[in-house]
This record gives structure tokens, C-alpha cells and sequence, in this order.
């Protein structure tokens, strides 16, 4: 570059200004490189520790870890309705493992939504005789 | 209205089981026309026997109903147990109606377990089978009549 050309800019105004901004930047990557903290694993994120303190005395028995699961399973609904039944079918001497068996089918199931009108008639599947 | 061709189907189905309604008659006293006539309105001489699994059909019942009448619908559901299990059937097996009847003459559980006959005698009633399901609602009719109470098997 022939500075000849720039004018009225003092040339060794821009050297030093140059030096200046290159000076900075390469401090800025010598310490800034220092003062960032580690890239995190994300294999070991979040990390789970397991910590077991030692008893401060020798146990006569030997001491056992136990895991203890900290998410307990959602209970079922009880069907009271299907209790009912249940308790009554056991109260007339049918087969406990027998009735369970049944009523914990995955056959068991609501067909259809059958409405209250339909399903307060009693029995009989009409047989149309006379289409 | 009964149609000629319908009083002719039941002609046909009695002349079919003449032992069986012949029968029916000497031991209950119900005439074979008033069976006939029965099984008619309710399976068309068991053509619509239903084609719901009744145990789940009872057991919508019984889910469904309000608090007042659940219980004879879950009623109903033991007394299908008792007799799938006394029988050693598969008691998903059954198909009837939406109301949980079953059978020719479309009979609930209790009152099979209650009315039903084993008219040949093989050790096990079949609601499906016009030997065993026409006693059983002889034997039905039999039993309520006279009765106020609701008289459909």
C-alpha cells in the first residue's frame, strides 16, 4: 500500500493505531481463553453422583447400599364397581384366581359407548320377525 | 301384527323340535305356540342372537348406569362368572345383546343360573341350542307367571 496517497492522515497516526487493535485482539485471545470455563460434557450432563460416606467405625455386619428408586409408579384407579363384583363373585365360592383372571383381562374393555336410553331396556335382542 | 310368513316360520320351527316343545310342555304346562311366539320376538327362532361379547356389554352396564342400579347390572356380571366357570367356558366367548342376554331366548345370566335346564342331560347348558333353551323357557315362563315383576327371560 503506498501511503503517499492518504493524504492529510499522518501515516504513523494509522501504524500506531493498527499496533494498538492487533495488541488488544491478541490479548483478548491470550486471556480470554484462560478465563473461559471448561465446555461442558454433555455425556456426563446432568451429572448424577452417588456418594456413600464411610461409617467412621468398622460395622460387626456387613453394610449394604441400597438403591432406593426416587420416581414411584402412578397407582392404578380402583374400579370400585369391578371390586364389587370381584367380592361378590369370591362370596359365592367361585375360584379367586379364576375371577382375577378375568376381570384383569385385557379382553375387559367398554365396547361402545351404549347410551342410558338404549341400555335401560331389560334383555332381548328383538328378533324382527316380521321385515 | 304377525305375518302369515312369520306364523309359518314357526310352524316349521316347532315341526323342527317337536320332541323337544312336546316335551317342554308335559313338564312345565307352557304350550308350545307361547314358546314358539317367545323365542320369535326375541331371536327371529334364533337368527339375531347378538353379536355383542356380554361380559363387556354387562360390564358397560354396570360402568355407565348411575349409583341407584349399577348393582344389578354388576349382579348380572357374577352371575356370568359363576356359570363361565362352573361350565369351564371361556366366558369372552359369549355374544348377545347390548342388555347382556344371550341365548335363543335371550336369557340374563341369573336367570339362567336360575331357570336354565339341562334338557339332554350332557352336563351343560346351552342357551344356543334349542334342546336346552326351550325347557329353560318353559321353565321360565312357568315360574313368573302370575308374577308382576318384569317376565322377559
Amino acid at each position: 500500500m503506498n501511503l503517499k496517497y492518504l493524504g492529510g492522515i499522518n501515516k504513523w497516526g494509522i501504524l500506531v493505531v493498527g499496533v494498538v487493535i492487533i495488541t488488544i485482539w491478541q490479548a483478548e485471545v491470550f486471556f480470554g481463553n484462560e478465563n473461559e470455563p471448561e465446555p461442558a460434557d454433555s455425556t456426563n450432563s446432568p451429572q448424577a453422583t452417588l456418594s456413600i460416606s464411610p461409617s467412621p467405625t468398622p460395622s460387626p455386619t456387613p453394610t449394604q447400599t441400597q438403591i432406593v428408586a426416587t420416581r414411584t409408579p402412578t397407582p392404578k384407579p380402583v374400579d370400585a364397581r369391578l371390586e364389587y363384583v370381584k367380592t361378590q363373585a369370591l362370596a359365592a365360592g367361585l375360584d379367586a384366581a379364576a375371577v382375577n383372571a378375568i376381570t384383569t383381562s385385557q379382553r375387559l374393555f367398554l365396547p361402545n359407548p351404549v347410551s342410558r336410553a338404549q341400555t335401560s331396556r331389560l334383555g332381548g335382542n328383538r328378533g324382527q320377525i316380521d321385515q | 301384527m304377525t305375518s302369515e310368513q312369520s306364523l309359518q316360520k314357526g310352524r316349521d320351527y316347532i315341526a323342527t323340535n317337536a320332541t323337544v316343545f312336546a316335551k317342554a310342555e308335559t313338564d312345565f304346562g307352557v304350550n308350545k305356540e307361547a314358546l314358539a311366539g317367545l323365542i320369535a320376538i326375541e331371536t327371529d327362532f334364533g337368527k339375531n342372537t347378538g353379536n355383542y361379547i356380554i361380559f363387556n356389554a354387562l360390564y358397560s352396564r354396570m360402568k355407565q348406569w348411575p349409583i341407584t342400579t349399577w348393582q344389578s347390572q354388576a349382579n348380572q356380571l357374577v352371575a356370568l362368572l359363576r356359570y363361565c366357570l362352573e361350565e369351564k367356558i371361556d366366558c369372552y366367548s359369549i355374544k348377545g345383546s347390548y342388555a347382556g342376554a344371550f341365548g335363543i331366548v335371550q336369557f340374563l345370566p341369573s336367570s339362567l343360573l336360575a331357570y336354565g335346564i339341562d334338557g339332554n342331560a350332557d352336563g351343560f347348558i346351552d342357551l344356543f341350542n334349542s334342546i336346552d333353551a326351550v325347557p329353560s323357557a318353559a321353565n321360565f315362563s312357568k315360574n313368573m307367571a302370575g308374577t308382576t315383576t318384569n317376565s322377559r327371560p
